[in-house]
């Protein structure tokens, strides 16, 4: 509850002061509050607990490029890289979607102008989420989280860190946070090692190159170059934690890096359906528990 | 014989006092240009900073270190408002042309791309150390006056004691 407080105190000091206390009198103290949402012109809202609360002002363009500009500590050339791939990360372990313009170069994006729509994200822990999947991952398997987006993937490799790199496991990890995400709230005092802001595939490459982790975690795996690095990561005998988007358990078995092996679990994030609560097992080799209001399906393939 | 020793007092006193406020002009003059070069090489580090590293900007400002710019309450503002409010409430003697040129640099410090700032900072350095050169030429002139002020002043006690 403290951490969640300070988490919304922090996203509260990246808003203008109109719409600071907007939000404080719809939020309160922030206890349910996972996201704030700014537009320019639009109405501004929170989210809490999946539903929208509306903080019944609207943002003007000028206090929309302000909220940018306080997320970005002042300093906005400093996350030139994060704004062109649509995602801040600010102080405190926050991080903020942005959707604007997008100023193009040969099919690429080159940086993005006129930030329309603000999403600010607080970070949340879930202390337990990931204890259905971490004695494989600590056993060395290579584990596969997936989900639909929105799920709680990043939750739960959050966890999934926090509890492989500190006692008693006490795993050497190198965890590729391109978005500056995996590491938001955890503490100091881990074995882990981060690569902040690397972009995945380099980063997977350095890591494994320089600090020889027993188990390599990233987020967000996507295309071929991801694919790729994960091929080199599990070719130098390192344990892979990853996670992708998926809908359901055939899309992700048709996924290349499943089909060719390289990972060993898959562990998919689904919306609680029916009645649910108690661990159970479906065969030998899926086990299903219900946390935080989500079936954790973790099927063991090798 | 007491008013001709009350009058060379007076003299004396007359021409002191143009000395030490010729002193007292010489000095700031020199304080302005230190502040200038110290203003534009703390601008200097901001844009090696912004170029080589992206390094955000309180990190910056905490890295900096000047004696001049602590002597004047300019880098503990610095670090603790920003940079206009310490461009502002710093205890310094730059003319207000230069204070308005680090001032718009301070309205667009850390509000644009990588590109753009170091534009800004470039263009800002220019615009002060072309401050700080002009007022390094006119220096000698400025404080040959300052010091010929006491001499005059003692010309003047001289022709009023004859």
């Amino acid at each position: 509850m403290e951490a969640e407080n300070r988490a919304w105190r922090s996203a509260l000091a990246c808003l203008p002061e109109r719409l600071r206390r907007a939000a404080e009198r719809t939020g309160g103290d922030g206890g349910g509050i996972s996201e704030i949402r700014i537009r320019a012109g639009g109405l501004c809202c929170l989210t809490a607990e999946g539903g929208n609360l509306s903080c019944e002002v609207s943002a003007t363009k000028e206090e929309t490029a302000e909220t940018v500009r306080l997320l970005c500590g002042g300093s906005l050339y400093a996350h030139a890289d994060e704004i062109r791939e649509g995602i801040v990360a600010a102080e405190g372990g926050i991080r903020a979607g942005v959707a604007g313009v997008a100023v193009t170069e040969d099919g690429r994006v080159r940086s993005l102008r006129d930030i329309s729509s603000v999403c600010i994200r607080l970070p949340k822990r879930r202390p337990g989420a990931a204890s259905a999947v971490l004695p494989l991952a600590a056993a060395g398997k290579s584990v596969l989280v997936w989900s639909a987006p929105g799920m709680g993937k990043t939750t739960l490799l959050r966890e999934l860190i926090a509890s492989l790199a500190s006692a008693p496991y006490c795993r050497r990890l190198a965890v590729i946070d391109t978005r500056f995400e995996l590491g938001a709230g955890l503490g100091t005092d881990l074995t882990a090692d981060f690569y902040r802001g690397w972009p995945r595939g380099a980063g997977m490459e350095a890591a494994v190159r320089a600090m020889s982790p027993e188990i390599l975690v990233c987020d967000e795996l996507t295309g071929e170059g991801d694919a790729a690095a994960v091929r080199a990561v599990r070719g130098s005998g390192t344990a892979a934690v990853c996670s992708v988007h998926g809908g359901d358990f055939r899309t992700v078995l048709a996924h290349p890096l499943v089909r060719e092996g390289l990972f060993d679990v898959l562990c998919g994030i689904l919306p609680l359906s029916g009645t649910g609560g108690e661990e159970r097992e479906e065969d030998g080799r899926v086990r299903v528990t219900v946390s935080g209001g989500r079936r954790i399906e973790v099927r063991r393939l090798a | 014989m007491r008013e001709i020793v009350l009058r060379a007092a007076g003299a004396l006193f007359f021409v002191g006092a143009a000395f030490l406020w010729g002193q007292s002009e010489i000095r700031a003059g020199r304080r302005r240009i230190r502040e200038l070069e110290a203003a534009g090489a703390l601008c200097r580090f901001i844009r090696q900073n912004i170029e080589r590293l992206a390094t955000p900007l309180p990190d910056i400002f905490a890295a900096y270190e000047d004696p001049v710019l602590s002597a004047s309450g300019f880098l503990p503002i610095l670090r603790r408002e920003g940079f206009r409010a310490a461009v502002e409430g710093a205890d310094w003697g730059i003319g207000e042309a230069e204070r308005a040129v680090l001032c718009s640099f301070a309205d667009a410090l850390g509000r644009g791309f990588r590109e753009e700032q170091v534009s800004l900072c470039r263009y800002t350095e220019d615009r002060i150390a072309d401050a700080a050169d002009a007022l390094k030429k006119s220096a000698p002139d400025r404080e040959r006056l300052w010091r010929s002020i006491p001499v005059l002043g003692a010309l003047s006690a001289l022709l009023m004691l004859m």
